[in-house]
Formats: C-alpha cells, sequence, structure tokens
C-alpha cells in the first residue's frame, strides 16, 4: 500500500498555490510554500505551515529556480513537489531534478513531458493513436515557399504557428498566397525570438472554431479515465477569459467519441497523472486534435464542481502509486459549470495591465459560488506576475442557473485598488449569443461593440457623486481649517 | 465653495456637502439632496432622498473608489482654488502612459537632451516603449531606477523648468 507524503511544496504563487495547499490540507499533509519577496505578505505564504523565500534576477525567476527549489525541499523535508500551472509545471528537466534528489514531481513522467510538449511531435503521436489532427504540414517547415505549398495544397485560409510556441506567440493567419510569405518570415522571426526555435507549423484554419478540451487522469497502474469536456472558447488573443463544463455544442455521442480520442492519446504516450487534451471542434461537429497539456489546467475548477472530483487530490494519490479508485462509468456530469477569470486590467481602455494596492477586497459567497484566488486586502498588485488574480466559479442545475449566479457572483467581487475586469466578464455572460451558446474564439473580437462600457445613467452617476462627497474627509477638513470662513461652520454640531 | 468631482473621464460637477447630526444635504450642481452614508453589513449604506443603495468605498486622497450598482467606479475631487494655482500639465515632466516596469534609464539629472531624445525604455505587457523629451532642456530628475514599477499617470522624468515658466513671486 502505497502513502500519502507527509509534506508537499507548493512551487507556485498566488491563488493556484493557495487551492492546492486547500486539498493538503483536507488530505492532512502540510504545505511548504515558496516565494518571492514581493509576495512575502501574500495569501499563500499566510496558508502554508511553512515558507522557504527564493531569489531570482527577476521576481518571476524565483519561482523558475531549480536548485533553490530543490534545497527548499531538501530544508524542509518536503518529499514531493506540486507545481501548479505556469512556471516550471511543463518543464521536464525540473521533474528529474527533483528526481535524481529523491523528491516526488507530482505530475507527468518527463517524457510525456516532453513529447506533448512539442506541438509537431505531439501532432505526429496523436495522429499515430488515431486522433484527428487538422489537414497540415506533417513536419517543421524548413522555409517559406515550402510553407506556400503545403497552404496552397490544404486550402488557405491557413493559421502559421510556432512548434515551440505558446499563449498566442508565433501565431499567423495567411488568406492567401502572399499573406502566407509574410505571416511565414513573422512567425518564425517571432518564434525564434520567443523560444530560439524558429520552426513552423502549417495548417487549416478554422472559422468559427469552439475551443473544447477533455480533462484526462491516468493512474501508474494503466487506468485512464476521462471527466468529460470544458469548453474555453471565450478567449482574448488566444488567452481562455470563461470556461465551462459541459460544452453547450456537445452530445452525449460527441463527448463519448472525444473522450474515448484523449484516452487513446494518453495511453499512446503513456501519460500519469492529470493532463488536458486540447481540441478545436468545427461547427459541423469534427474535432481535431490542438494539444495536450501535462498538467493541472487554470479552468480545472469547472470539471471539479460538476463531477464532484478533487483534481490535485486525484494527482497526489497518483503520484503516490495508488490506483485510481473509481472507473469511467462512475464520473458523472452533474449541472453546469462556468468559470471567469478576474485580471487586473482594464477593459474599457484596451486591456491596459493595471496595478494598485488593494484597499478593499470582498468575494462572493454562497450555494453554488467557488471563489479561488491569492489576495490579501492592502496587497500591492504589481506588473510583475500575471495579471490574473482570482477566478469567479458558479454551479447551478442547469446553464441558466450557472450563467445567473455567476453574474450576480460577479456583481458581488468587490476589489477596489485596482482596475478589474469583473464589470466587462458579467458584460460578456449578459450577451444573449453566450445566453444561447452561441460561443466561439472569435466572440469576443466579434461583439466587441456591444460589450463596450454602458456610461453610467443620471441617478447612478448622483449617488456615487454624493457617495464621493459624503466619504471624503476634504469636506470636513475645510470645515476644521482655521480660516474666517471654515469658522463660520460652527453651527455644525 | 464647492469642491468640484468627477465620475472617470465624465464633466465636473460642483458638489457642496453640509452635515447635520447623521444627515447631511448634498448640494449637486445647485440642486440639495438630503443623503446619508452609514456603516452597514461590511461596506456601507448610501442614502439619497428616497433611495437606499448598498456600496463598498476606498478613499486614496483625492480619489474615491465606489463598488456599487454591480462594479466598481472611480471618483476624483478637485479643489477649484488649488488647481488654480497649480497651473496644467506643462512639458516639463515626462509621464507614463500605461502602466509598466523601467527597462532602462538613458538620463541623469544635469543632462542636456533635445526634443524627442530618449529618457527611458519602459516594458509594459511584454512590449518595451520608448519615453522621450516633450522639449529641449535639461534633466532636472529621475523618479525612477531600472525594475521599478509604475501606475499610468506616474511622473518618470523631470526638466528643470524654463526660465519663463517660473512665476516672479
Amino acid at each position: 500500500m502505497s502513502e500519502l507524503p507527509e509534506k508537499v511544496l507548493v512551487a507556485n504563487r498566488g491563488e493556484i498555490a493557495v487551492r492546492v495547499m486547500r486539498t493538503l490540507r483536507a488530505l492532512g499533509i502540510a504545505s511548504v510554500a515558496v516565494y518571492h519577496r514581493e509576495d512575502a505578505d501574500g495569501r499563500a505564504v499566510r496558508e502554508a505551515d511553512e515558507a522557504v523565500e527564493l531569489f531570482g534576477d527577476t521576481p518571476v525567476g524565483a519561482y523558475l529556480d531549480v536548485p533553490g527549489i530543490v534545497a527548499a525541499c531538501g530544508a524542509t523535508g518536503a518529499s514531493a513537489v506540486h507545481p501548479g500551472f505556469g512556471f516550471l509545471s511543463e518543464n521536464a528537466s525540473f521533474a528529474e531534478a527533483l528526481a535524481e534528489a529523491g523528491i516526488t514531481f507530482i505530475g507527468p513522467p518527463p517524457s510525456a513531458m516532453r513529447s506533448m510538449g512539442d506541438k509537431i511531435e505531439s501532432k505526429r503521436l496523436a495522429a499515430a493513436a488515431g486522433v484527428p489532427t487538422l489537414p497540415g504540414s506533417p513536419d517543421a517547415v524548413s522555409d517559406v515557399e515550402e510553407a506556400v505549398a503545403i497552404a496552397a495544397e490544404i486550402g488557405f485560409p491557413v493559421l502559421m504557428k510556432a512548434s515551440a510556441g505558446g499563449g498566442g506567440k508565433g501565431m499567423r493567419i495567411a488568406n492567401d498566397a502572399a499573406e502566407c510569405r509574410e505571416a511565414f518570415e513573422r512567425a518564425s522571426s517571432e518564434a525564434a525570438a520567443s523560444f530560439g526555435d524558429g520552426r513552423v507549423f502549417v495548417e487549416r484554419f478554422i472559422g468559427r472554431p469552439r475551443h473544447v478540451e477533455v480533462q484526462v487522469l491516468a493512474d501508474g497502474h494503466g487506468t485512464v479515465l476521462h471527466l468529460g469536456e470544458r469548453e474555453c472558447s471565450i478567449q482574448r488573443r488566444y488567452q481562455k477569459v470563461i470556461e465551462e463544463s459541459p460544452s453547450p455544442a456537445i452530445d452525449a455521442e460527441t463527448r463519448a467519441a472525444m473522450g474515448a480520442t484523449a484516452v487513446a492519446l494518453a495511453q499512446a504516450v503513456g501519460y500519469v497523472s492529470a493532463g488536458t487534451v486540447e481540441m478545436i471542434l468545427d461547427e459541423d461537429g469534427s474535432f481535431y486534435f490542438l494539444e495536450m497539456n501535462t498538467r493541472l489546467q487554470v479552468e480545472h475548477p469547472v470539471t471539479e464542481l460538476v463531477t464532484g472530483i478533487d483534481i490535485v487530490a486525484e494527482q497526489i494519490r497518483i503520484a503516490a502509486g495508488e490506483p485510481l479508485s473509481f472507473g469511467q462509468d462512475d464520473v458523472r456530469m452533474d449541472g453546469w459549470a462556468i468559470e471567469a477569470r478576474v485580471y487586473a486590467e482594464d477593459a474599457d481602455n484596451d486591456f491596459m495591465p493595471a496595478i494598485g494596492r488593494l484597499g478593499l477586497v470582498r468575494f462572493p459567497a454562497g450555494e453554488g459560488i467557488r471563489v479561488d484566488h491569492g489576495v490579501v486586502e492592502g496587497q500591492q498588485v504589481s506588473a510583475s506576475f500575471d495579471p490574473m488574480i482570482a477566478k469567479v466559479a458558479a454551479h447551478g442545475a442547469t446553464r441558466a442557473e450557472a450563467i445567473a449566479r455567476l453574474r450576480d457572483a460577479l456583481r458581488r467581487t468587490v476589489l477596489l485598488g485596482t482596475v478589474t475586469n469583473t464589470a466587462y466578464l458579467e458584460r460578456v455572460l449578459a450577451h444573449p449569443d453566450f445566453a444561447a451558446g452561441e460561443t466561439h474564439t472569435n466572440f469576443l473580437a466579434v461583439h466587441a461593440e456591444a460589450l463596450a462600457p454602458v456610461p453610467a445613467d443620471a441617478d447612478v452617476e448622483r449617488c456615487l457623486v454624493a457617495a464621493a462627497a459624503l466619504a471624503s474627509p476634504r469636506y470636513d477638513q475645510r470645515l476644521a481649517a482655521p480660516e474666517p470662513l471654515a469658522s463660520m461652520g460652527s453651527w455644525r454640531p | 465653495m464647492p469642491f468640484e468631482i468627477t465620475l472617470g473621464d465624465g464633466d465636473a460637477h460642483a458638489v457642496d456637502v453640509a452635515r447635520r447630526g447623521g444627515r447631511a444635504t448634498v448640494t449637486i450642481d445647485g440642486r440639495d439632496y438630503h443623503g446619508s452614508l452609514r456603516p452597514a453589513g461590511d461596506g456601507y449604506e448610501l442614502t439619497l432622498e428616497d433611495r437606499a443603495e448598498p456600496l463598498w468605498i476606498v478613499v486614496q486622497g483625492d480619489e474615491v473608489l465606489v463598488h456599487a450598482f454591480g462594479r466598481s467606479w472611480s471618483l476624483s475631487i478637485v479643489d477649484p482654488i488649488e488647481r488654480s494655482r497649480g497651473g496644467g500639465p506643462s512639458e516639463d515632466v515626462a509621464t507614463a502612459p500605461m502602466p509598466g516596469t523601467v527597462v532602462r534609464v538613458e538620463v541623469a539629472a544635469g543632462d542636456e537632451v533635445a526634443k524627442g531624445d530618449v529618457l527611458l525604455v519602459i516594458e509594459s505587457m511584454k512590449m518595451q516603449s520608448e519615453i522621450t523629451a516633450l522639449r529641449d532642456g535639461t534633466v532636472e530628475q529621475v523618479f525612477l531606477a531600472v525594475d521599478d514599477t509604475f501606475d499610468r499617470g506616474a511622473a518618470l522624468v523631470a526638466l528643470v523648468p524654463e526660465p519663463e515658466a517660473v512665476e516672479a513671486d
């Protein structure tokens, strides 16, 4: 019988570090936080049983300090590391460095991380495992004329994307041969600059795609299950903004087909732990492999809300060698869950990143509401890290109920001191096309005008002006000032 | 004399407050409204005539941040007398067009610069941009160092004020 670790180090920050620690506490496992000094007073450090400071050339660099994290495990006696997402979560060398030090990496084997981390290699493996892939170049495109020839064969429009890319970097769309030449040069040079790898991949571009992904869980004993899908079509510049489970576009039959496909791929690469197979769903119902993320996803809460399964707990048990305690037939999707990512950004001003001191923080609570956040009142939101500061999610019996609950929860999310996108998120959820499930990855761009802010009406403006006047010490200071006019205010009790 | 209160980028309202116990009369653009602001729940309750609204408030100097009607708002308070003393925006101080981090500082106090010269390089949203001098002059002060972060509108570099801009008194 395998045993769970007694102490786990969480190699991350913010809301995901807090979320992982919540499960550690529930499992009776002690937690160790690592932090850069900017995060010294953050919620993750407060929630952890122990905390170790890391140093780096930049604040982000501290969380990428592999020797520092290995040393922190040694100093605290942590026998396993949960990497969260981002930072070192998909870094195979990090997992190997931990293994060399006798520390368990709570995640997949390095070989699976490597093969799925390369877009070209992962597509080849997916095709070999019987997963539908978009028509495209079988290999890295070496030069511009080859790219044009392949594009003509596939048919325009085509998408160019960096082999080593991510987050939309090194991606370009081309509608004809001339655009293809320009797109190739730009995608390739951007990829070379960002990732040191200028190889570019050409594939068919789908006009109104949905982003649908399948959550898989695999143990070390050969069992691979899927936990249904999440639709993450509401994106801005390839970054997800709103995610839901199930997808409004999928029926039981497609769900089973996508699930079986994702399980087949996980089996083919010897996958262990939680992973996500991302796919593009076309309007005609056909789906194609996009990529596999070999880590916990930001949007995992919606799957947890509908299935009742704690994915982080499963990752920890699997890493300890335990077999999955349930089978595919035990996985049930109950109701509907939607998550909105709260970013410190000014949605009304070209999504400019925002900073500032959070003077007042109030998160909503109530039936079906889940908030994952990593902030404390008084905290400085800086430009040093990712601008996502919280995830607000709602679960309901129906999609309409989940939407209504999430809208209400966002209206009650109070983050004063920096600008956030909560009002924008609520406008997205309120859009009739969203309510109708007409979601695709161009949604935010297509509906930009309808999603613009509505100015306050006269009554609202009067209330706000009056509140500001009554709250401001200005009027009291003036009365207290030792000036002749001010002293005439002596009638004031 | 009333203060001017502005909601976001909107028009300024002339606002005065006269308190009487827990009640107050708020005069907005010449019209009187009876109102109060009292702690309620984990925030406040505003009453204005026959309307009552729950809200949350943070006062940061002359900036008042309010969460009400399901979203946050920013209001600014200006004393028209102070403003008339202070003067308007000038070309003496280069300010940040967006929040970000200082990547490079190209000048130091005492340096002579020409209009268009790069003063410093900032990074925002993973994009670098140059902050340039708005006129010829001498650098008086560089307010930030490499790796410092700043908000939109922050003062970055000041030039020695031009002689004709200096007031006689």
